[in-house]
């Protein structure tokens, strides 16, 4: 492997609340009886929905059908009876349609060993297809079809295909789980996304918390003679970014407000590349996901294998309940996570993890005013002045909050954490991009 | 697990907020509050070593900086936050021991309403109050700010106008360096001075070919005269370890600062002594007079020091040599506040010209970077 590399500028280091969680083998969750499957589980548009009340579905049975090009296919995680069509608030805030279904019936797929494909030597179109007919969207939290990821103009652009093993945010060990007991089938996805994408490079990033994985990854990668290095990264956050990533391994760096694609690379969540693997090898659809639940209220914290649409209170049940009184659940990984206040949310392709967090792991500061001390500055990896923003949009003077580059902030939540006046910065960032984006909205970003 | 440690969900406390999810363990009431407990050894000592007096001079800048925030009519803020007590604390020890107490509330008051409030409160002072209220205390009575007393391990504690050992170096002479000078002036030197000072050059100094003359360990351990809190660099030390631990101050000013005070004296700081330039004695002038405590205590105040990491390098080197240079031709050699002063009011232009670069952007010309892609 190759030495660390520590070049990110800013970047904080929260609590690691993962230890508890972090060298546990991956359960498979009880299958849930009921589940509620939203129709957006991905950027873009939701997906159209294909059945009605009363109508029986299989395990896998397509859903919701994608809608325009932005989207993605949705399936039924269990069989059963849809028994109603609810609208619901997801945790990010996005409304959405959801199917209920109640399981009954047998699964088709669950516990039968299915026969590996041969997809070397696959057209690119078929590739894209097995991919696509699953329904796979990026799993690390950004939810982006994997229609728009892996198709042109990325196409032969590539200089790096870039495995996100980092565990882009702390609690979470999700990824480092799958790391740990799947490195075949992650190398074997860097294979097809290599085939498909023809990257120049292709490597898989850990950081010093993932780095335990190596050895089985190197194993595997000598095992298929895969094209693709193991880079180590240092574990500060935001680390497993996008952009600071890409930084790290290629060393190129393009602005917050531009995908990473505009500087050759490709960034794929391990959760994703299992995905990809399960899409094109097994031919399975996208219908569990991996995902992490701990916090000190969850009295036995573990990585859970789990069915979209399975409620969060099922999955806490599974971890022994609450040993704490928790303040705070939150769907997704501290720093960008949601909180909500309802237990019947969803899994979603999107959820990374459910934390149930105590006052003591808060530290929840009342706000003051700001102090100008700069610790802002110094934590934002994209090399913004949340202070000065801060006060531009305090102002109102859009075209200064413009120009001070509101639009390269990647909301990764540092100048929040770190702000000891506890100013809720990256809700005003959110809020502010909007109101910049209407009021300047002649000379478009 | 027995059932019975089960918690069930209480979904009416649950705070639901927007990301990030958890904070920091530093908050501003913390980072005030550190700061006094930080300095809380070397204030110690300085009312163990100079008595009541120093000790009023203490209550009394804590007390009337704590009341006069109180009676501020403001909406946010109030003595809690540690803000007020930090100021009064902070500036108090920087006044010599025997100072007039009225001169002592004053200064803090000034501190408060009109360095602080008059522009805004917390967070909205472009000066340093603490180190504001000092300079102040220096304009308005200056005799009384440069008469420092002997502690009481070297002498009775009587006021002894001019008695530092700073100021010695005033009275420069051909061929003298400021110690010596001391020693003709038979300075008094503790006999904790003399044995630590005969065991570093026996056991560990000499082997390696120095030799460490006598009088610099008792302004280390903290016997000379100065301000209350600043004679002490040993316990300012640890307070200071303490802080730097604690992520209240950053590393980067109070290195910056001791890179510039260093330089500054080791250049120009033996020219009075006629020894030419670069003889300056660095030690020296690092023991006595207080820059410890201005590292520390006295320059890292959030809100006057600019914001990146670079602009905090550039803040304190200028602060460090503009100390140098006040200490050896200014007015006052125990006035380094004042360079604290001066240098706040380039801040912003500081900060405008270390403005962090961009992530994707070149640092050259400040475009957004661009990558030509194989097709």
């Amino acid at each position: 492997m190759k030495p660390i590399r520590s070049i990110l500028k800013g970047g904080v280091y929260p609590p690691d609340g993962t230890r508890a969680a972090r060298n546990q083998p991956i359960w498979n969750a009880m299958i849930p009886a009921r589940c509620v499957v939203p129709l957006l589980q991905h950027t873009g548009a939701p997906a159209r929905r294909l059945v009605d009340v009363g109508q029986h579905v299989e395990e896998g049975t397509v859903i919701g059908a994608p809608q325009g090009y932005e989207s993605a296919r949705v399936h039924a995680p269990i069989p059963g009876v849809v028994t109603e069509i609810t609208r619901l608030t997801l945790a990010d805030g996005r409304e959405s349609n959801a199917v209920v279904i109640e399981l009954d019936g047998e699964f088709q797929q669950l516990g039968k060993s299915i026969q590996p494909r041969a997809w070397r030597g696959w057209k690119s179109s078929r590739v894209r297809a097995a991919i696509f007919d699953a329904g796979v969207v990026g799993l690390g939290g950004e939810g982006t079809p994997g229609r728009v990821k892996y198709s042109p103009p990325q196409n032969g652009l590539l200089e790096w295909l870039i495995i996100n093993g980092c565990e882009s945010e702390p609690y979470l060990s999700n990824d480092y789980s799958l790391l740990r007991e799947r490195p075949q089938q992650i190398v074997e996805a860097v294979e097809i996304l290599s085939q498909l994408l023809a990257p120049r490079r292709a490597a898989i990033a850990l950081t010093t918390h993932t780095r335990a994985a190596s050895s089985g990854l190197r194993k595997a990668i000598s095992a298929a003679n895969a094209r693709v290095q193991l880079q180590q990264l240092n574990d500060k956050y935001p680390q497993g970014d996008e952009h600071t990533l890409v930084r790290a391994v290629s060393g190129r760096s393009v602005r917050g407000a531009a995908p990473v694609t505009e500087a050759g690379c490709m960034v794929v969540n391990v959760g994703t590349a299992v995905a990809v693997y399960e899409a094109v090898v097994l031919g399975k659809p996208l219908v569990e996901r991996t995902l992490t639940v701990s916090g000190n209220a969850i009295a036995r914290p573990a990585n859970l294998k789990v069915r979209i649409g399975a409620s969060i209170e099922d999955l806490i049940e599974e971890c022994g309940g609450f040993k704490h009184a928790p303040r705070k659940i939150v769907i997704g990984g501290p720093m960008r996570g949601h909180a909500v206040a309802d237990l019947s949310q969803p899994v979603t392709k999107l959820t990374t993890g459910v934390l149930a967090l105590t006052d003591d792991e808060l530290y929840a500061v009342p706000e003051t005013a700001c102090i100008h001390c700069g610790r802002c500055v110094r934590a934002c990896p994209m090399g913004l002045e949340p202070v000065l923003l801060h006060l531009l949009i305090g102002q109102g003077n859009s075209r200064a909050v413009k120009e001070a580059g509101i639009f390269d902030c990647t909301e990764c939540g540092c100048c929040g954490f770190i702000c000891p006046s506890g100013i809720p910065l990256v809700e005003q960032l959110e809020q502010a991009k909007s109101w910049v984006r209407h009021e300047v909205s002649d000379d478009a970003e | 697990m027995t059932p019975s440690d089960r918690v069930e969900l209480d979904s009416t406390g649950l705070i639901v907020a927007g990301s990030p999810q958890i904070h920091d363990v530093l908050s501003t009431k913390k980072l005030n509050w550190y700061l006094v407990i930080a300095v809380l050894p070397a204030a110690l000592w300085g009312v163990v070593q100079f008595g009541l007096p120093a000790l009023a001079v203490l209550l009394t800048g804590v007390a009337t900086a704590a009341l006069t925030e109180a009676l501020i009519p403001k909406r946010v803020g109030g003595v809690a936050d540690g803000n007020a007590v930090a100021i009064g604390l902070m500036m108090s020890l920087m006044f010599p021991p025997q100072a007039p107490l009225l001169l002592v509330a004053v200064s803090a008051a000034f501190a408060i309403v009109v360095v602080k409030w008059a522009f805004g409160g917390l967070g909205h002072a472009i000066l340093n109050p603490a180190i504001a209220g000092r300079v102040l205390a220096q304009a308005l009575d200056p005799q009384a700010m440069n008469r420092f007393s002997l502690p009481g391990a070297l002498g009775d504690g009587a006021p002894d106008e001019g008695y530092t050992a700073a100021a010695m170096i005033r009275e420069a002479a051909e061929g003298v360096t400021p110690l010596e000078r001391l020693q003709y002036l038979a300075y008094p030197r503790t006999t904790v001075d003399q044995s630590v000072t005969a065991w570093l050059n026996g056991s560990i100094l000499e082997p390696l070919g120095v030799h460490l003359p006598g009088g610099y360990i008792d302004p280390f351990i903290g016997f000379a005269p100065g301000g209350i809190g600043e004679v002490s660099v040993l316990l300012l030390l640890v307070g200071s370890a303490f802080l730097i631990g604690k992520r209240v101050v950053a590393w980067h000013v109070p290195l910056a600062i001791f890179i510039g005070f260093a330089g500054g004296i080791a250049t120009w700081g033996g020219y009075a002594f006629g020894t030419g330039f670069f003889s300056g004695d660095v030690l020296f002038h690092s023991l006595h007079g207080g820059i410890v405590f201005l590292m520390f205590f006295g320059a890292t105040d959030n809100t006057a020091a600019p914001v990146t990491s670079g602009g905090m390098m550039v803040y304190g080197v200028l602060i460090g040599l503009s100390a140098a240079l006040l200490r050896l031709y200014g007015l006052y050699t125990e006035g380094l506040a004042v360079a604290v002063l001066v240098v706040s009011f380039f801040v912003p232009l500081i900060d405008f010209f270390t403005k962090p670069v961009r992530f994707g952007f070149n640092r050259r010309n400040g475009e957004p970077r661009l990558y030509k892609l194989r097709g």
